[in-house]
């Protein structure tokens, strides 16, 4: 190609090319992370598993995506105290005393009492404020079982090693907490977390050997897996062996049991695709009747992520039912002044329907009657939750139910 | 071509690089909700610790929130575990409580009453108001309703009402030879007390902005009515100006500084303006009608009234020095009474069409007209200082006398108030403080 400057199409082309390509990259690596990343993982990996029995296996261990709704309890049942009210700016009037009367037309001799002073605002009380924390412990309760499981295993890798063996004895709670989730999730969530963090390989080697006869149901899915890490073992080999002299993927090759020399059995305690294929093969072989529909299917995660993207009508109907939800705790305005003013109020739900974190007003007022009339509002949503979410609507929680804005009208 | 292919590509990667940033799109969708009925909000008045004065604090605020329309007293003993400081917020929402007050009321070491209170959010679980008070012993109902008007104010947003007096007129003995007298009592009707010996009769007691004085109309023995200024602190009285003719309803103007009153003279009866330091007199109409019951809007600047002017009794809007009035009332039947609403936007009214007798409010332009209470004989509203109540007497017929009775501005609830005697032509004081 000649490149001269009577045609600079080519230089503008590459620009352009590298400019993308740049701007993806740092878009990429700053997107935010999706709740369900085990989910979201592509995993090609379909094999063919019956659905039946993928249906089966809701007790494998779900990931612990537990660890958000911790945190996410832990500031909702962080209260704010409540500030101390301002001082009586000024004490009553005393009244003048009572006077000898020059006429006294039958009036009567009451003398008038003084007038209350008012001396102080009284702050709030220092304890009251912890007993929120305590109105809420259903749904972290669940939560926090696997959180409480950690330390007993493997205190130091705490956060992330300790997961795996962690979840495996709370796997059935989760998983009936989070029952759509089909049981392969965890398997591709390891490799993720495996190729992520080097550093928790070992632990993580070590802690797999005691999970992995517990589940069953995994199986089924890890079955698939193993085909596919038997069929990639021999296209990663080369590549490993590429990567493992880059200093960006030394890390992954290293941890992610990649053996720099190809050999598949040094990484014993990484994520050894051979390992864990002769493990799994062990199990149901009768499983692999499934067909590569399904499992992708179960393998693509729970209904909603496969749920078809929301559509007007759903959306409609999901709008209809919080309408509905929410409408008793919301009574028309007190007074003609907050008749007019329609508080606007965003809330987030969890996936049980609970209220997470503090609804917010969206379109606070200075006036004192709409400033009422904005509470009034918060408080319908408080007193109105937690909200029951139909499993047909379960498949759009992120798009339709995870952030609810309501505008609350008057109904004159 | 291929120079225009290679700029067009390279237009659209950069383009798409500029697009590629855009953030995912979320849906962003509000969902409008339009509010049920009326439901007042439910408050749970905890029995304030202490002794008797607690409990008669308790039974005070209580009974002025059951009155209020706003707010409903709901079961307070179901938190029996908790204390003022932390109650037992969770056994409040078994009653559906969405705010509970608790307080305290106990002698200070000179004998007086301190007083406190708290008011908690049942749906946050924390204290949204507090405040202490001191007083004498023999005051505890001020207390009770000082401490009312800021539960009430913190929660609907609007001003309270409940320190506030009514200066009414007393009527007992057979109806044929009825003795009226003026007195004043507390908006519950608690703390009568009499302004005159109902040696004269006395009509239409009207409070000053500034609760010290009261401007009425009294028949002495001659028959010839006059009004009059009394202050209510000493009962002392004077009579406002000489006039050839009968004065009748007489009104203070919002900075107390006037007194605007009708004059009769001849066979018209036309509206004047005194300046009570001057005493100097303005004359506001001039017409052959017969024209009656000013009222002055909160600002000062207009006053309604009420006029025969059009062929039968109608409301009217003029500027408060005089020139055209505008008819604003135009259903069925007389309108009469007129009283603008201390917020300004309504002004409520008397309207007899038939034999029935009704009570109403419209807005300043004369639209909105909505009834609050009809019957046999309702007249003589009279705004609460928030603007969200009204007063007004019922003559219930036969040989019976008249009641007052309590309505709030939407019409939703309506409660006698309690009085010694029959009472008439209530008239609604400021708030105290």
């Amino acid at each position: 190609m000649r490149v001269s400057r009577s045609e600079p199409g080519v230089v503008v082309s590459s620009a352009a090319h590298a400019g993308l390509l740049v701007v993806a990259l740092v878009l990429f690596s700053d997107a935010r992370k999706f709740d369900d990343v085990e989910e979201a993982v592509p995993v090609e990996v379909v094999t063919e598993e019956p659905r039946a029995q993928v249906s089966k296996g809701e007790k494998a261990a779900r990931p612990a995506k537990s660890t958000p709704r911790v945190d996410k309890a832990a500031k909702e049942a962080e209260p704010k105290p409540h500030p101390p009210l301002a001082e009586a700016k000024k004490d009553a009037p005393v009244p003048p005393p009572p006077l000898r009367r020059m006429s006294d037309p039958g009036a009567d001799d009451k003398p008038e009492p003084t007038p209350p002073k008012r001396i102080a605002a009284l702050p709030p009380a220092p304890e009251p404020p912890t007993r929120p924390v305590e109105r809420k412990p259903e749904p972290p309760k669940p939560v926090e079982k696997p959180a409480e499981a950690k330390p007993a295993p493997v205190p130091p890798a705490k956060p992330k090693a300790a997961t795996p063996e962690a979840k495996e004895p709370d796997e059935p709670k989760e998983a009936e907490i989070v029952r759509p989730k089909p049981p392969v999730r965890p398997k591709p969530e390891k490799e993720v977390k495996d190729t992520a963090k080097p550093e928790k390989k070992p632990e993580k080697a070590e802690a797999k050997p005691e999970p992995k006869p517990a589940p069953e149901k995994p199986r089924l899915k890890a079955d698939d897996v193993a085909r596919l890490l038997e069929s990639k073992r021999a296209e990663e080999k080369p590549v490993r062996t590429e990567n493992g002299a880059e200093s960006e993927t030394a890390e992954k090759s290293a941890k992610g049991s990649k053996p720099k020399s190809g050999d598949e059995s040094a990484p014993k305690s990484k994520f050894d695709a051979a390992s864990i294929a002769n493990l799994l093969s062990k199990e149901a072989p009768q499983r692999r009747a499934a067909t590569g529909k399904e499992v992708k299917t179960a393998a693509l995660g729970a209904p909603e992520a496969t749920a078809p993207k929301l559509s007007a009508s759903m959306e409609a109907r999901i709008a209809s039912y919080i309408h509905d939800h929410y409408h008793p705790c919301w009574a028309s305005a007190l007074s003609l002044g907050g008749a007019t003013f329609a508080p606007v109020v965003e809330f987030h739900l969890s996936r049980e329907g609970a209220l997470e974190g503090r609804p917010r007003l969206l379109n606070p007022s200075a006036n004192p009657v709409e400033q009422a009339r904005g509470e009034q509002a918060l408080q319908a949503v408080r007193r109105c939750s937690p909200m029951r979410i139909p499993a047909e609507f379960m498949p759009y929680y992120e798009e339709a139910l995870r952030e609810v804005t309501i505008r609350f009208q008057d109904a004159n | 071509m291929t120079r225009l292919i290679t700029r067009r590509a390279a237009a659209g990667l950069i383009a798409s690089a500029a697009l590629a940033p855009v953030a995912p799109a979320r849906a962003g969708r509000i969902i409008d909700l339009k509010g049920g009925g009326f439901q007042p909000i439910n408050i749970a008045v905890a029995p304030f610790v202490g002794e008797e004065a607690a409990r008669a604090i308790t039974s005070v605020a209580h009974n002025n929130f059951k009155r209020s329309v706003f707010l409903r007293p709901v079961d307070a003993n179901v938190g029996e575990g908790g204390s003022p400081d932390a109650p037992d917020l969770d056994a409040y929402k078994t009653v559906n409580a969405q705010f509970v007050l608790t307080g305290r009321s106990v002698r200070a070491g000179d004998g007086r009453l301190k007083t406190e209170f708290r008011l908690f959010d049942v749906t946050t679980g924390e204290q949204v108001a507090g405040q202490q008070y001191v007083t004498e012993a023999a005051n505890l109902r001020r207390v009770a309703h000082l401490l009312s008007d800021a539960v009430f104010t913190r929660i609907t947003g609007e001003k309270g009402f409940f320190d506030t007096r009514i200066v009414f007129v007393d009527e007992s003995g057979p109806k044929d030879r009825r003795r009226k007298r003026l007195a004043m009592m507390d908006q519950d009707g608690a703390n009568v007390r009499y302004l005159t010996r109902g040696d004269e009769l006395v009509v239409t007691p009207r409070f000053s902005p500034s609760s010290l004085d009261v401007t009425y109309m009294a028949f002495n023995d001659d028959g010839e009515p006059k009004v009059l200024l009394m202050n209510i602190e000493n009962s002392q009285r004077e009579v406002v100006g000489n006039f050839p003719g009968m004065t009748f309803s007489p009104r203070f103007s919002p900075d107390g500084q006037k007194i605007i009153m009708s004059l009769s003279q001849g066979s018209s009866t036309n509206l004047y303006t005194m300046d009570l330091r001057s005493r100097a007199t303005t004359r506001l109409t001039d017409t052959s009608a017969i024209d009656t019951a000013p009222s002055y809007s909160p600002d000062g600047s207009r006053i309604c009234f009420e006029s025969d002017r059009g062929g039968s009794q109608q409301i009217y809007v003029m500027g408060a020095r005089g020139g055209e009035a505008k008819r604003i009332s135009f259903g069925g039947g007389r309108y009469s009474t007129p009283v603008w609403s201390p917020k300004g936007d309504y002004i409520a009214f008397t309207k007899q069409n038939g034999g029935n007798f009704a009570i109403g409010v419209m807005k300043t332009d004369g639209s909105g007209e909505r009834i609050l209470t009809e019957g046999f004989h309702n007249e003589g509203p009279t705004w609460a200082p928030n603007g969200l109540f009204l007063m007004f007497f019922r003559e219930s017929g036969g040989s019976g006398g008249p009641k007052i009775y309590m309505v709030d501005v939407f019409g939703r609830s309506e409660t006698l108030v309690p009085t010694p005697n029959y009472a008439s032509d209530p008239a609604w004081g400021p708030l105290q403080d």
